[in-house]
């Protein structure tokens, strides 16, 4: 009896553990569509295919050079803080409710274009991926894989999502920093409270919105290559990541930061409990109904204002 | 020319006979091309993505609901076809039916939520009766294993409460992209269970080994996509259709006028369901094989936003043209490069920038090439000749009747009353005014009517009214007990474009509308009805924005009439709008109606006198006290509206009529211009 409350003790502390460990890596995952969606009130459909393109980076770079996975960063960053930015200057200014409009089509077409563009380039991404590379799954290989931390005899956690849950945090609040104290991020929250009022004080809101989509970007950079580093990956994994992104922004409340770690936290731990009690594949589902009900009783997040 | 060629070709018996044509030769194509099946093949994938297009089309083009998980019902029917084909002894034919059922039963689960007599607090009832059945049927398992048709207690439990959870989640009523990842969840959702269920063998999926022909293929799927295209063309002309479109363009705006959205929302969602299943159980009839991977995939909505988009959302014809575009690309295109969907993601990105509203679009604006487009290419061809032969247009008697300008200017009542009641004996004269300056606008043969109401009242920004035609009832809300007023109208969609456009350049901050049943104003209804009954002239509405002084409404005629000139036009300007104000404290008999004040009255008609003497410069200094004391009417804008339109040149006044409109001054005048 004792021994049966013991192992039920572990099951629970270990679900919470490394459901917290998983969720600091769901929310570097999300950061970067809550930024989208919370300055361009933009939802980025390619942006699980984003973070699958991040980690193909790094791989095209660890073929060629054989350095350490997390010196990678210094190139994936500013790679993707580019496209990020290259992308919304070209494309994504041009399909928003104002764009359409302008344009003399029906607001709710408005509402549909830039959901419509993003999914297109969701397709070219992962296409693009298939025809450069194949469609073998590869992975990001480190000497972290396997390491854990020992905390007790029956209890443990693995180096890496350890080591991923302190960049979450970190990645949180300086991007947290960045819109509150700097220049750039305070245009960069005005534009998103207000554009109008934002242009009328002289700032240029595609360039604002290109800086925020680079940034996004350069958050996806980062969660691509500890994706890369935690499993194996392909180039149609896109969508399921962009779901995990959806539902940790859902929990958390749509464009909120400190949202995104909860609900990161909140997403990882459901699912971990669920795998532990029902069967593995039943951490998918435990995940998509909890959102489902999320959606459904609080679309603007358990945490908005 | 080519709009009259396009319109002729798209109505009429001629497009009528087309069509009649097109569909003998697709019927007969079978028996003609007998053996090759590769040509019947692509048309059969052709009708299947139409109707799978048609759906889609209901849901985001009509009720405005962007769905990336109709997947979900070409999974579930393509399923229920193999299970009833593999477990029972139906043949496939017979088995077809449930494929289609499938799809319609899963959308009906999700709009369970959104029906009338569950809403809100009622809902616990079903789940509680559910929840029971649940757990008798987990009893019966118990003792009688054979029971389970699931297989195992994981996917027993996991499909049951999935499906509770469904019916009982408001999804449908999620906006946006909300609703585009809810309902791209719930496929995943039922995928992932698919994917674990012996039953339809696990993740390795089913065979569906039937003697189907393709020529049988062939002609049911034809039949489908005929029977789907004429089901939605039905719906749309129905009251349904119209309150489809309201809910479309704006949910709260059609809720204020009594739509009944939850309800409009569920048949669309139902039909959606029910045409899916029905064309992926055809799908599947052909592929033979379907595994749960293949069947739940998101790409099946990269297909379906494909065919809608490139064909034009929101129209009937849109997902046919966008099938056969889909099929060109995907397997002709396709079959020499390997990579279909690469070129269908690029292909649909390049589509929203260039052509956002799809071959329909083109095909749209090729038909509103209207009569004034046309008039001013001729404007253009007759300039052309009269350089060329060295003959002066101003010399030209004939030309001067082609000359772009202002050639009639006119002020006219901005309360409907008399257009609503027209027997009354008060407002004959007014009648008889109307009649008269009607005679006066059609002998001045104008291209296009600029008309600014003082009744459509406008906050954020200067409206202009931008759709092609606009047509419909309006009820006026003080007037309701007089009836509704009917309107038809057609607009000069390119001069307010242009309109927009210069008006922003002059840092009047402008939008176009063009929304479907957009409410026009009772000024101008009756101001139109009166004028230009048989809409011969297309007009140009501008808005009243209740910020805009009287020099920017003056600034803003300028820029119309200079547009409308640009564009080679003969212009007629209306200011839609009354004289003396007047406040309904006390009940006036209509038959015995008169200005409210004596004062009021001489007020009036010492406005109208300079008006006739054509003292411009006294009137507008006279102005302000008049619009004081007598409260005229928006501080008689529809007067700088004129002003500025004639660029403040406007010539002695005749006036037709001036009477009273329910205590109101109201006049018909007729400038002379010049």
């Amino acid at each position: 009896m004792n021994e049966d409350l013991y192992w039920m003790f572990i099951d629970i502390a270990n679900g919470l553990l490394s459901g917290s460990m998983l969720g600091g890596y769901y929310a570097v995952i999300a950061i970067g569509l809550a930024l989208n969606f919370g300055v361009m009130r933009l939802v980025n459909l390619a942006h699980g295919d984003w973070l699958i393109l991040a980690g193909y980076l790094a791989v095209a770079l660890l073929s060629v050079a054989p350095i350490s996975p997390f010196l990678t960063l210094i190139l994936v960053i500013p790679v993707m803080y580019a496209i990020g930015y290259l992308i919304q200057r070209v494309l994504l200014n041009r399909v928003s409710v104002q764009a359409a409009e302008r344009k003399g089509l029906s607001p709710s077409f408005g509402l549909m274009s830039p959901l419509l563009v993003t999914f297109g380039m969701s397709i070219v991404i992962a296409q693009g991926l298939l025809a450069v590379f194949d469609s073998n799954a590869v992975v990001i290989r480190n000497d972290l894989s396997y390491a854990a931390i020992r905390l007790g005899e029956d209890l443990s956690v693995s180096t890496l999502r350890l080591i991923f849950f302190v960049i979450a945090v970190v990645m949180l609040i300086v991007v947290q920093f960045f819109l509150r104290a700097t220049h750039m991020g305070r245009a960069i929250r005005a534009a998103s409270d207000d554009p109008e009022i934002a242009a009328l004080m002289g700032m240029n809101a595609d360039k604002v919105y290109a800086v925020a989509s680079g940034i996004s970007l350069a958050t996806a950079g980062v969660a691509g290559v500890m994706i890369g580093m935690s499993r194996s990956f392909q180039p149609f994994d896109g969508p399921t990541f962009l779901l995990i992104a959806f539902g940790v922004v859902i929990l958390g409340g749509l464009g909120s930061m400190a949202g995104a770690l909860v609900g990161g936290l909140i997403l990882g731990i459901v699912q971990v409990l669920a795998g532990t009690y029902f069967g593995p594949s039943a951490q998918l589902v435990g995940g998509y109904i909890l959102i489902l009900l999320v959606l459904a009783v609080r679309p603007q997040g358990l945490f908005a204002r | 020319m080519i709009a009259r060629i396009v319109n002729r070709l798209l109505s009429g018996w001629i497009g009528g006979g087309l069509l009649g044509v097109l569909v003998l030769v697709l019927l007969l194509l079978p028996v003609v091309l007998e053996g090759q099946s590769y040509w019947l093949h692509l048309l059969f994938t052709v009708f299947l993505f139409a109707v799978f297009g048609h759906a889609w089309n209901l849901l985001a083009g009509y009720g405005g609901l962007l769905s990336f998980g109709n997947q979900v019902f070409v999974g579930l029917g393509g399923f229920a076809l193999a299970l009833v084909f593999y477990y029972s002894p139906l043949d496939v034919w017979s088995s077809l039916p449930f494929a289609g059922l499938a799809g319609l039963l899963f959308a009906w689960l999700l709009a369970i939520p959104l029906s009338e007599r569950l809403a809100g607090r009622n809902l616990w009832k079903p789940i509680v009766i559910a929840v029971a059945l649940w757990i008798a049927y987990e009893v019966l398992v118990f003792y009688v294993p054979a029971a389970d048709v699931f297989g195992s207690s994981y996917v027993r439990r996991v499909s049951i409460l999935l499906l509770i959870f469904l019916g009982a989640l408001p999804l449908l009523r999620l906006q946006g992209a909300y609703f585009a990842i809810a309902t791209w969840l719930v496929a995943e959702s039922v995928a992932t269970v698919f994917n674990e269920w012996q039953v339809v063998g696990a993740g390795g999926g089913m065979q569906i080994k039937s003697d189907v022909t393709l020529r049988q293929l062939y002609y049911v799927s034809f039949a489908l996509l005929v029977i789907a295209t004429l089901v939605i063309w039905r719906l749309l002309r129905s009251r349904y259709g119209l309150a489809l479109t309201a809910v479309r363009d704006d949910e709260e705006a059609a809720r204020t006028v009594g739509v009944d959205i939850r309800r409009m929302k569920t048949v669309v969602f139902l039909l959606a369901g029910l045409f899916t299943g029905l064309a992926a159980g055809l799908y599947y009839m052909d592929a033979v094989i379907i595994t749960p991977p293949a069947a739940f995939t998101i790409s099946w909505s990269a297909y379906f936003v494909f065919v809608v988009v490139a064909g034009g959302m929101g129209t009937v014809a849109g997902p046919i043209i966008g099938a056969v575009i889909f099929v060109i690309i995907d397997r002709l295109l396709a079959g020499y490069t390997g990579k279909g969907l690469l070129v269908l993601g690029l292909a649909s990105i390049v589509l929203m920038f260039v052509m956002p509203r799809g071959v329909m679009g083109i095909v749209n604006w090729l038909r509103h090439l209207g009569p004034d487009e046309t008039a001013q290419t001729r404007q253009r061809w007759k300039h052309f000749g009269q350089v060329l032969l060295g003959v002066g247009g101003r010399s030209n008697s004939r030309a001067l009747d082609t000359q772009p300008g202002v050639v009639a200017a006119f002020l006219v009542p901005g309360s409907p009353l008399p257009a609503l009641v027209r027997d009354n004996p008060a407002w004959k004269p007014l009648i008889d005014g109307y009649e008269s300056a009607r005679k006066a606008l059609a002998a001045a043969k104008p291209d296009v009517i600029v008309l600014y109401s003082t009744q459509w009242l406008a906050v954020l920004d200067q409206l202009w009214q931008g759709r092609p035609r606009i047509a419909g009832q309006h009820v006026d809300e003080n007037w309701h007990e007089y009836g509704a007023m009917r309107y038809d109208l057609r607009i000069d969609t390119n001069l307010a474009r242009a309109c927009v456009a210069a008006a922003a350049e002059a840092g009047i901050k402008s939008r176009l509308v063009d929304y479907d049943s957009f409410p026009i104003d009772s000024g101008t209804i009756a101001a139109m009805g009166f004028l230009n009954p048989h809409k011969d002239v297309p007009v140009l509405i501008a808005a009243n924005n209740v910020y805009h002084d009287f020099d920017t409404t003056r600034r803003l005629g300028e820029i119309a009439v200079e547009q409308a000139i640009a564009q080679g036009k003969r212009v007629a300007v209306i200011g839609v709008g009354g004289l003396s104000g007047a406040i309904f404290r006390e009940e006036i008999d209509i038959a015995q109606d008169h200005i409210a004040s004596a004062t009021d009255d001489t007020w009036n008609l010492d406005i109208l006198r300079l008006m006739e003497a054509g003292k411009t410069e006294e009137l507008l200094a006279e102005l302000p006290q008049f619009v004081r004391e007598a409260r005229a009417d928006f501080g008689m804008k529809h007067l700088a509206w004129l002003l500025g339109a004639t660029s403040g040149r406007l010539g002695p006044a005749k006036v037709l009529a001036y009477g009273a409109t329910y205590g109101a001054g109201a006049a018909v005048v007729q400038f002379s211009v010049g």
